[in-house]
């Protein structure tokens, strides 16, 4: 097995002047993997995934492409990736074959097999047959989207990295971008970058949050669920007179859970049970609930989070880090003039 | 620069495809028309030193002036708008085959362009009736001397126009910058040399830069080395520093 990493960056900053984009980001992906790049906006996703394709230098820190620094040779490490920007640029007037063409042939592929080159792509990209003729400013964005995949596929890249590859397309074009993921796993390692949780969750081995410029999180959902939602939830919705019922039975029954009672509208409400061991069985509410015939229950559900959940609790936490900082740094200011005035 | 042939494809197929070249060609041929129509008128009415074509050729700095910003400023300006130099420098191409190829294609427009003019020539010789004054219509020497300061002067031109088209995402912008500069560079020189300089260096510099007597020289079958040099090396040093300006741009 290839011991050398797909991609390694280590500390890397990038400033805008006074503004740091990001901030001694580091991580490594191994060959092969898909990884999610997670983040609201201008948390650096597109900063770093710029410097990896060696459009932008970094203020400071390493990047390397398959065992290559992209900041010495540059030339080398993008003859291994394949980028496509942030709302995929294209120019208009172009036939879809004949961009892919010019593409291939600064891409360095080989004259001989340009032709079967594009035409590959192309049948991988759904985008053969009269499509193919059609001009660039023609297109639907989901064709666009393809378009701009297709090119990144033609030197056979050893690192596909795709800047929010799903952004504005419906729910359809968002399941064939998908499937063109899922066809590509295992062939090149894939990094892109999205605001659609569930399209990483169903794609990607490894997610990466990243927020206000550092990573704040990284790992497979699983580990990420675990490490940022350590706990078991329990849902069970009731009538909003039998609310205070269920949490005064539940929590003299069972008083290792947390209860949290959550009225929805004018009849009904739902009381959520949280507890931290992951085993915890389900039967325990039933049989706890069951001894009051007076309740109604209609509705007992356990709650599996989602990477939604990972990532707002992980962002919510740095930005909870971040404000704490500040607040901690103004106070300290205002104490130190205030002596200095004194 | 392997990469230079099929950039160079790309650029001249954008230029066919661009409303501007037309434009621009339609402009200047135009404008060059109405031109020539006077200046045969002129030679019609009273007997002249110069040729024709020499008299024509007077004129370049005219076209020159809008010509060069329309074929230019869509080149980087554009590219930069739209978003695809981003895509396109992420491919193993560098700045500098981009600018060349970017700087050729639109010189070869220009050339192309410039030479159809010749044509009008060809239509009043063959239109006109046979005389002394026809026969100098064709006047192969003044026309190729004239053609040659035309290229090497239009090298330094279209130089700076690429180099204005890398300066900022407006076509407009870049355009009306690069018509500053133009007249600067051409008319520009011609008024700095009204100021009494003296006799000392200044002045003899000033005298070997201006593109007008250049042109002179040339129609008239004089080939100093010293333009040769100075719009060669002014437009490879310009085309270097569009190149790193789009290195450091993107």
């Amino acid at each position: 097995m290839n011991s050398v990493p797909a991609v390694k960056v280590d500390h890397l900053t990038k400033h805008y002047g006074a503004v740091a984009a990001i901030d001694g980001v580091s991580f490594t992906i191994q060959a092969g993997e898909v990884v999610g790049f997670l983040g609201p906006n201008g948390a650096g996703k597109s900063t770093t995934m710029r410097i990896l394709a060696g459009i932008m230098p970094a203020t400071s820190g390493r990047a390397f492409v398959c065992g290559t620094s992209v900041a010495r040779s540059p030339d080398v490490t993008k003859r291994y990736i394949g980028y496509m920007p942030e709302n995929n640029p294209l120019p208009d007037d172009m036939r879809i074959c004949e961009y892919l063409h010019f593409r291939a042939k600064i891409k360095e592929v080989p004259s001989k097999y340009i032709k079967t080159k594009v035409q590959e792509v192309m049948e991988l990209c759904d985008l053969h047959h009269r499509t193919q003729k059609r001009i660039i400013g023609t297109l639907s964005k989901g064709y666009r989207q393809r378009v701009g995949i297709a090119d990144t596929l033609l030197n056979d890249p050893k690192v596909v990295i795709m800047d929010e590859p799903t952004i504005g397309l419906d729910p359809h074009q968002v399941i064939a971008i998908r499937r063109l993921i899922n066809n590509l796993k295992g062939r090149t390692t894939i990094i892109f970058s999205s605001h659609i949780l569930p399209e990483v969750e169903a794609s990607c081995s490894q997610v990466i949050i990243i927020n206000q410029g550092r990573i704040v999180a990284q790992g497979s959902p699983q580990v990420l669920q675990e490490k940022f939602l350590p706990f078991t939830r329990f849902r069970v919705v009731t009538h909003l007179q039998d609310m205070e019922k269920v949490k005064d039975l539940l929590s003299k029954n069972i008083p290792e859970i947390q209860l949290c009672l959550n009225p929805q509208g004018e009849a009904w409400g739902e009381v959520i049970l949280e507890t931290e061991d992951k085993q915890f069985p389900a039967e325990r509410i039933f049989e706890v609930l069951r001894v009051d015939e007076s309740i109604k229950v209609l509705e007992i559900s356990k709650h599996i989070p989602t990477l939604e959940n990972v990532f707002l609790s992980a962002t919510k936490k740095s930005w909870k880090e971040k404000t704490d900082l500040f607040i901690r740094a103004n106070t300290l200011n205002l104490q130190r003039n205030t002596k200095k005035s004194t | 620069m392997k990469h230079f042939f099929p950039l160079l494809r790309n650029e001249l197929r954008l230029l066919v495809f661009s409303p501007s070249t037309y434009i621009a060609a339609v402009l200047f041929l135009g404008f060059m028309g109405f031109l020539y129509l006077f200046i045969l008128q002129q030679f019609a009415l009273e007997p002249r030193e110069s040729l024709p074509s020499i008299d024509f050729m007077r004129v370049f700095w005219l076209p020159v002036l809008f010509m060069v910003p329309l074929l230019t400023m869509k080149s980087f300006a554009e590219e930069k708008r739209v978003g695809t130099l981003e895509s396109l420098m992420t491919t193993p191409i560098n700045a500098l085959e981009l600018t060349f190829a970017k700087f050729f294609a639109s010189y070869v427009f220009y050339m192309v362009i410039w030479l159809s003019c010749f044509l009008l020539a060809v239509a009043a010789y063959i239109t006109l009736p046979s005389n002394s004054v026809n026969a100098k219509l064709l006047d192969f020497a003044s026309w190729i001397g004239g053609y040659s300061f035309v290229a090497l002067s239009g090298l330094l031109y279209i130089a700076i126009g690429i180099l204005t088209s890398s300066l900022s995402k407006s076509q407009l912008i870049s355009g009306m910058l690069c018509f500053c500069l133009l007249f600067t560079l051409i008319i520009g020189e011609r008024i700095i040399m009204e100021i009494p300089w003296g006799d000392g260096i200044i002045t003899s510099t000033l005298e070997k830069l201006q593109a007008f007597d250049q042109l002179e020289d040339f129609c008239h079958g004089i080939v100093d080395s010293r333009p040769l040099v100075l719009y060669a090396t002014s437009a490879l040093f310009t085309l270097g520093i569009t190149a790193s300006i789009v290195d450091s741009r993107i």
